[in-house]
């Protein structure tokens, strides 16, 4: 799983469900969550949160252009890869962190990813879960 | 309401300790005692049913006081409403299934529960056979009918499953939780098995050297982080299959199989045989009903 630490900067919620905001250094994530600051310690502006996501739920772009749905949008480069026959396996230098991006062997071969390349991590707000700091 | 506030002095391994226990236990409640051995799980039992008597305090089982020790109260084993049921089976051997439970049968009490607790122990068709043909987990099943026959209120078991293997293990948790329920007992589990303390307990009371350290439901106990996922199970690993640098992580959660994709940091401290949290995102799962399900598809 990839861990990263941030901050929570905004709260939203309506019933159950909260759209919660960290900043990870300069760059807002956005997660969705069935919690709310009522009844989640964790959950309060200024608090430190972790940040987690499977290696499987990111998905990579480069040089890319338009609009998509996807808000949590990274700027990495690749440091390494390994690759098997079906899928490919991407570590990634976002700030001061690593994360692993893994995709098929298809995708990884059309992007034509080289090391040093400049991509963009992207994941579904949906995607990302939030734990209280250790 | 079983309320309990005793103090007793043990010799442990590492020297003498004091079992210094506060808690209460609600009526039909089914709470499970976890803690390393020698922590005080046992003789918290034995003194509760008064096999072992504790140095000081009270014991109330519904406003009625069976300890205090400033007044001098200690009530008998034998008047305590309890059945206790040990990992030993203790059954008389040159006796029957159905001897074995007349035997607990009290003077002039009914009869029609022995049939009652041979149906719900599925007991039925061994009810002629002595104990040394019987398996573990049937043997278990002799043990839990005939602690039920007095119709006690209180069930108490200090780890009647650890000695039979983890199939037999899941079908006695079931039979347990029905006779918890079809005679709304309030049960004591004494346990190390934190799915199956998941599966059965509505609380879980830690013990660490003779005091209690945690106290609630087992996910707000034993879950180490508070992760936002509400999909969350706890399972045991049955296998790892390395793919690459994909691992297909094997792990069985109650009586289902479910396969999890993981990187090889994740599995570098995960063996065969360990419990572990599975937790994932609410927004993933499918629900599908089950009368009219579509043609199976792996995911």
């Amino acid at each position: 799983m990839n861990i990263l630490k941030g901050k929570i900067s905004e709260i939203k919620t309506e019933g159950s469900l909260s759209l919660v905001k960290i900043w990870v250094q300069n760059c807002p994530i956005t997660s969705i969550v069935i919690d709310t600051a009522e009844h989640s310690e964790y959950l309060k502006i200024d608090n430190p949160a972790t940040i987690i996501f499977k290696e499987t739920e990111v998905v990579l772009a480069k040089d890319f252009s338009g609009i998509i749905s996807l808000q949590n949008k990274l700027d990495c480069s690749v440091i390494s890869f390994e690759k098997g026959n079906l899928l490919c396996k991407i570590i990634l230098q976002f700030q001061d962190s690593k994360i692993t991006s893994v995709i098929t062997r298809n995708a990884f071969d059309q992007l034509a990813i080289q090391e040093n390349d400049s991509v963009i991590a992207m994941i579904k707000t949906n995607e990302i879960s939030l734990a209280a700091h250790d | 309401m079983i309320v309990i506030q005793i103090q007793k002095k043990l010799q442990s391994a590492t020297g003498e300790m004091l079992l210094n226990l506060d808690f209460e236990i609600r009526e039909n409640n089914f709470v499970t005692l976890y803690g390393a051995s020698g922590s005080g799980k046992t003789t918290t039992l034995r003194m509760l049913s008064g096999l072992t008597q504790a140095d000081k305090g009270i014991i109330t089982v519904n406003n009625e006081n069976w300890l205090d020790t400033d007044k001098k109260i200690q009530l008998s084993p034998q008047k305590r409403n309890i059945a206790y049921v040990f990992q030993d089976y203790a059954l008389f051997p040159n006796m029957s299934v159905r001897e074995n439970l007349n035997y607990a049968l009290e003077k002039g009490q009914d009869k029609s529960i022995i049939e009652e607790l041979l149906a719900l122990m599925e007991l039925q068709q061994l009810q002629h056979q002595k104990p040394a043909q019987l398996s573990g987990g049937q043997k278990q099943r002799v043990a839990l009918a005939r602690a039920l026959v007095r119709r006690p209120k209180i069930l108490l078991l200090d780890e009647p499953l650890s000695a039979v293997d983890q199939e037999m293990r899941v079908k006695l948790q079931d039979y347990i939780l029905q006779a918890h329920r079809k005679y709304q007992l309030t049960t004591i589990l004494v346990s190390h098995d934190i799915a199956e303390i998941y599966k059965m307990s509505d609380k879980v009371i830690v013990l660490e050297n003779g005091i209690i350290s945690k106290n609630g439901r087992p996910d707000e106990v034993f879950s180490s982080r508070i992760v936002s996922g509400k999909f969350q199970f706890v399972g045991e690993i049955l296998k790892i299959e390395k793919e690459n640098f994909i691992n297909i992580v094997v792990v069985l959660i109650g009586n289902n199989i479910v396969k999890i994709i993981a990187m090889d940091e994740e599995i570098q401290d995960l063996n065969i045989g360990n419990k572990v949290l599975i937790a994932s995102k609410a927004f993933n799962p499918i629900l599908t009903k089950i009368d009219s399900v579509p043609k199976s598809r792996d995911l």
